[in-house]
């Protein structure tokens, strides 16, 4: 077939790097002649209060190691998503159908990278379609709180303790009695939920990297669904990750061994 | 009055300090337009200037223009996920809009794709089509020049979401190509 010659990847990174930003050019100078010469806003003390604690903030959050779903949740973090290796004592991988695992086991925790087993795809999404995949067994005593999908690439369950939940909800509502809104509670009398909790995730562009806390911890690599799964536990705390040859899975939060594995054999596939 | 903030160098400070002076009026008012409304539009300024923040190594002057199309993509970015998750309740619901564009044919990647000069303008026409969660990173990454590990940070995702978004805002972008550019547009094959 014949090849212009004026073609190249490389002149379509051109014109969509002058015509992106001559794009970010155009929207900022619209906002910039709409609202440079308007009043001022009066802000709430509420923001003004936020700003600020934002330059205490900055230095903090650029030394934690988090993952941005579960950092809400600083006092049950058993999994912490890390972008650079530190000295391994031993390296592993498992080729799997669709998920290729890589572990590596450091002194106090276990690292698992979860990528695409056809190079081809890494970074892309792996598995589409209008379904997803959810638990139809959930412990007693805890209830649906939040069912969340972020675009394509997540799909996101968080189940809570019923009744924990329900006395967490009366001590916020209280609050915001007594303050009038939710935004005007100062942090120091903030209140989050800290009851027990289940996060189950399904992931359809998996590029992921979990570490799993495994000092004084119990960890097992099993099967499950014919793929390589990695369990771990510690302090009344399980954490599972898998696949089933289409997405892969993860499930963490207050669970028994049994109970995970059991919560696992029952995520079965839903229509959107 | 400006709060005070603290940050590792006075440098920081100051330049933080310059950028929420010099924009938060702006966008104030930007986020307010796309939310309706001033507590979330406050969230999602206070989240701009956060990323801003994080950023900062990142970003020239203050006064210059790049810096400002930075912000700018970004506050509308971050409005536009406030206003996704306001809209929604505590299920999910994935309407028409929200529907990802399926394209027709099994078009290439770009890298193989003739693009001729006579197609800028219908290249900026397909961007501005894009929807924003997939035009935001292609701007921060086309226009400011940052890698997808920077624009993850800016956006608060993961690497990986990025790079795929990235990939699928150009997928998107040659269908729509070859509709507006008509016969400016060939494509090689093997």
């Amino acid at each position: 077939m014949h090849r212009p010659q004026n073609n190249s990847a490389a002149d379509f990174e051109a014109l969509l790097a002058r015509a992106a930003g001559q794009i970010a050019a155009e929207q900022a100078a619209e906002v910039r002649k709409k609202y440079e010469a308007a009043p001022g806003p009066e802000y709430s003390q509420a923001f003004l209060a936020s700003i600020e604690e934002i330059g205490r903030d900055a230095e903090r959050q650029k030394r934690l190691l988090f993952w941005n779903r579960v950092a809400k949740r600083a006092a049950m973090i058993l999994i912490v998503v890390i972008t650079a290796l530190t000295a391994a004592l031993s390296v592993k991988g498992v080729r799997a159908q669709l998920y290729e695992y890589f572990v590596t086991h450091n002194d106090e925790y276990t690292q698992v990278q979860v990528t695409a087993a056809d190079e081809k795809v890494r970074g892309r999404m792996i598995s589409e379609g209008d379904y997803h995949y959810e638990p139809s067994f959930v412990p007693r005593g805890f209830v649906l709180r939040e069912r969340k999908e972020e675009y394509d690439f997540f799909y996101h369950l968080e189940y809570v303790d019923e009744k924990a939940y329900a006395e967490f909800e009366q001590r916020r509502q209280a609050l915001i009695e007594k303050w009038g809104t939710e935004d005007a509670i100062p942090e120091e009398e903030r209140i989050y939920y800290n009851g027990p909790f289940l996060m189950f995730e399904e992931q359809r562009s998996v590029e992921g990297v979990v570490a799993f806390d495994t000092e004084d911890a119990v960890y097992k690599e099993l099967e499950l669904d014919g793929s390589p799964a990695y369990l771990t536990l510690k302090n009344g705390r399980a954490t599972l990750i898998w696949d089933n040859g289409d997405r892969a899975f993860m499930l963490f939060g207050h669970l028994t061994e049994e109970e995970i594995l059991k919560m696992a054999r029952s995520v079965a596939r839903v229509e959107d | 009055m400006l709060p005070i903030m603290v940050f590792d160098t006075p440098e920081q400070k100051s330049k933080f300090e310059e950028a929420y002076l010099k924009y938060n009026k702006m966008g104030f008012y930007y986020a307010r337009e796309i939310l309706h409304d001033d507590a979330l539009a406050e969230d999602a300024l206070h989240d701009a200037f956060l990323s801003l923040a994080r950023n900062l190594d990142k970003i020239g002057e203050i006064d210059c223009n790049k810096s400002f199309n930075y912000f700018v993509t970004i506050v509308k970015n971050t409005a536009i996920s406030a206003l996704r998750k306001h809209k929604r309740a505590q299920v999910v619901e994935i309407d028409d809009e929200d529907t990802l564009f399926q394209l027709e044919d099994s078009a290439p990647g770009p890298e193989e794709t003739v693009l001729r000069q006579d197609s800028y303008e219908a290249l900026l026409a397909a961007i501005r089509t894009l929807k924003p969660e997939y035009q935001a990173p292609l701007l921060l990454k086309y226009a400011n020049g940052y890698t997808e590990a920077e624009i993850a940070k800016a956006l608060g995702m993961t690497v990986s979401n990025v790079s795929v978004r990235i990939h699928r805002a150009k997928q998107k972008l040659i269908p729509m190509l070859r509709e507006k550019g008509g016969a400016g547009f060939a494509q090689t094959t093997e």
